[in-house]
């Protein structure tokens, strides 16, 4: 039997590269079918990545860590056309920037989730012995690779405030822009902390400036400083 | 958002150098193409199982292409005449694409490429079979009988012979929202099918209508 034009159309698509299957998402309005296998095609491809991503983040419910992901997958199919491919003859390269752009895209569904939930219900109590889905948790490998003395040294450093002070920090940075200068977290991200913790915005700016000066003192008594690197 | 790069000679702020601890730690998604490239290799190395809720996109692929009349309620006095009968209303009875997937093992893709049809017109095949007219029932039967290993004739047969049912996603606290295409054209419309395969498509309606 000759393959029909539909069954060639499918081989194309799972042949295709990430930027050429984004790009046929990008056409559904002229050609959804093929449109519908570019966007399966990815799905099928990346979500082994995309939900090992967002188990990493710690999530506590299954229910929400499956929600990242699949409207991650909704909103590519949406924003197909907004992806920027440069010239590069290396696919390996072209897939990773891919998947740096859905990261981005994951990045923003998340900082909209802990404006629409809060960051006890996402991110858990971390005070509390017994999390509400802790079963469902997947077991999280750290990386083989440790972070280097200077980083290790910040870690420890956050690892050691409070429950209360982390979670603030941690939901903080979520919001953050590396290399900008005068960042402010936005102001329903503070409402939203202060609903989770009973308290008021003007308090969690005095919690969060209290942890970064409980951090800054860690690390300027720390042998493997970051801080002590950069003194003259 | 576009990552300021920190030289050496830069010292990073303090702020700059939590967001590259909690980055690290995995607290922060990959958003560039060095922490993606780190990140695969943990993966890799340590990689979480996929779970089965995220194993099939069938019902993301219907949130793509919706159609918009919301189903409305069934009313109370069936649900008690179910009750009465003691049918578990939480049996879902098995779609078209998970039967041929199950039978055949291959990607909603590949099945729906091989009935020459796409994902989303299988799937609305399945979900409001109540309005698929017998002849399209009996074309998709002998298609996927022909074409598909594994697949008889009655295994269709008996998909379109139940009843259908709203889908709960296992993980999920309700059922994804509803839609329901009004007559079997709109659903051959919504399909994104060929026009040589919509035409065929609708006059299997026409014939049975003779």
């Amino acid at each position: 039997m000759e393959p029909s034009h539909s069954t060639r159309n499918a081989a194309a698509v799972r042949a295709a590269s990430d930027a050429v299957l984004l790009t046929l998402m990008a056409q559904r309005h002229t050609d959804a079918a093929t449109a519908q296998m570019a966007w399966e095609e990815f799905y099928y491809r990346h979500r082994q990545y995309l939900y090992n991503v967002v188990c990493k983040v710690r999530i506590v419910n299954a229910s929400d860590r499956y929600d990242l992901v699949q409207e991650t997958f909704l909103r590519i199919f949406e924003k197909a056309h907004t992806f920027q491919e440069e010239d590069s003859t290396d696919s390996a390269q072209g897939r990773i920037r891919v998947l740096a752009w859905m990261g981005r895209i994951a990045q923003r569904l998340f900082q909209d989730m802990l404006r629409k939930y809060g960051c006890l219900r996402l991110l858990g109590d971390m005070g509390a012995a017994i999390q509400d889905d802790a079963q469902t948790q997947p077991q999280v490998v750290e990386s083989d690779e440790p972070p280097s003395p200077a980083l290790q040294a910040v870690l420890q450093a956050i690892e050691s405030l409070s429950a209360r002070e982390q979670e603030i920090i941690r939901v903080t940075w979520q919001y953050y822009t590396p290399g900008q200068q005068q960042q402010r977290l936005p102001h329903d991200v503070v409402a939203q902390l202060a609903r989770d913790f009973k308290t008021n915005p003007e308090n969690i700016r005095k919690i969060r400036e209290r942890a970064l000066h409980k951090i800054k003192a860690m690390l300027l008594s720390s042998p493997h400083s970051p801080m002590e690197e950069t003194q003259p | 958002m576009t990552r300021k790069p920190t030289t050496s000679h830069d010292a990073p702020s303090l702020e700059d150098q939590i967001y590259d601890a909690l980055r690290v730690r995995g607290w922060i998604i990959p958003q560039t193409e060095e922490d993606v490239m780190r990140t695969e290799v943990d993966i890799e190395h340590n990689p979480i199982p996929l779970p089965p809720e995220l194993e099939d996109p069938s019902e993301l692929l219907r949130k793509l292409f919706p159609v918009t009349r919301e189903v409305e309620p069934e009313p109370s006095h069936v649900e008690e005449r179910r009750a009465q009968r003691g049918e578990a209303t939480a049996t879902q009875p098995q779609s078209l694409l998970e039967c041929f997937r199950a039978r055949t093992g291959w990607r909603p893709s590949v099945i729906a490429s091989t009935l020459e049809v796409t994902p989303i017109f299988l799937s609305d095949l399945s979900r409001y079979r109540h309005v698929v007219p017998v002849p399209a029932q009996e074309a998709l039967a002998d298609r996927a009988a022909q074409r598909l290993p594994n697949v008889q004739r009655t295994d269709v047969v008996q998909v379109f012979a139940h009843a259908s049912q709203p889908r709960v996603a296992a993980f999920r606290r309700a059922p994804y929202p509803e839609t329901e295409p009004m007559t079997y054209a709109e659903m051959i419309n919504h399909s994104g099918m060929t026009a040589e395969a919509q035409h065929f498509w609708h006059s299997l309606a026409e014939k049975e209508a003779e």
